[in-house]
């Protein structure tokens, strides 16, 4: 869907960042365009080494965090890793109770994410 | 996958809250049409109703956001059907300890114990279903009445 504006992208020395850009991560027209534009990405790029900036995320919903896991699947397929950056402290209870807080690796901040990745081997 | 373990059975009330008089004071008593265009606006009335009250703190505001989108969207989608003919009931009210919000739709029910466990193996990997174990998690209270039509939520009001 053309129009929504979700995430901006940008090259780092190897590293995409993605930097989610809706403050409100709820309804399925956002989601669906966000999932579908890192899918798009993914399929571009085997083993891409991915930051999903997070920061200017205040809400999401449970089919956030539905399309979040589609795109760490399709990340890990495709031999990748992920590290969601910037999550505010006040969402992290939806995580822990859903225990994706086990399945996501989180960095508080962006840049130090893409570093880590930087220095990740495959 | 089993059924979510930490669920509470639900229980077979059916007098709706909605109705019940001897529940604290009503702020916001209001219906609106099965459309999910609405939610945003109606998530927004009942964080209307609640913030300026001191029930909430600024931590409660998006867990709670994310509990009413859960509620409204069942209610308008699987509830009613999206047919706006159907309104959506929902009301607020207040004791001194605690804030409540009911949502009511005119659908055929559900069993929320039939809703599988989103952290088991398989559950982890699922891309939906984690609605209901974020809102049991986050509230104190999540009870369904009229067989799943009406759900009720409640919560401590942060400064207590």
């Amino acid at each position: 869907m053309a129009g929504i504006d979700v995430l901006r992208f940008e090259e780092r020395d190897g590293v995409l960042m993605a930097r989610v850009v809706a403050e409100r991560l709820v309804d399925l027209p956002v989601l669906d365009e966000f999932r579908d534009q890192l899918f798009a990405q993914a399929t571009a790029r085997p083993k891409m080494r991915l930051v999903l900036d997070v920061s200017a995320v205040t809400y999401l919903s449970s089919s956030a965090l539905g399309k979040l896991v589609a795109v760490f699947k399709k990340v890990k397929e495709t031999g990748g890793a992920m590290i969601v950056a910037g999550l505010k402290p006040a969402l992290l209870p939806v995580f822990k109770v859903t225990s994706l807080d086990k399945v996501f690796e989180f960095h508080a901040d962006p840049t130090a994410a893409v570093l880590e990745l930087q220095r990740k081997r495959f | 996958m089993g059924a979510v373990s930490s669920l509470r059975p639900p229980r077979r009330i059916t007098v709706s809250p909605l109705a019940a008089p001897r529940f604290g004071d009503t702020v916001l008593l209001r219906s609106w049409a099965s459309d999910l265009v609405l939610k945003q606006e109606m998530i927004d009335a009942v964080l209307e109703a609640l913030v300026p009250a001191g029930y909430l703190d600024g931590d409660d505001e998006p867990m709670l956001a994310i509990c009413l989108d859960e509620a409204f969207a069942n209610a308008i989608r699987h509830g009613n059907k999206q047919d706006r003919t159907k309104p959506v009931d929902v009301r607020v009210f207040l004791d001194d300890e605690r804030w409540f919000v009911v949502a009511e739709d005119h659908g055929e029910g559900f069993d929320p114990s039939a809703v599988p466990d989103p952290t088991t193996e398989a559950g982890l990997m699922a891309e939906s279903g984690r609605g209901l174990r974020i809102m049991n998690a986050w509230l104190d209270q999540l009870t369904y009445y009229r067989d799943g039509r009406t759900i009720l939520m409640a919560r401590r009001r942060a400064d207590r």
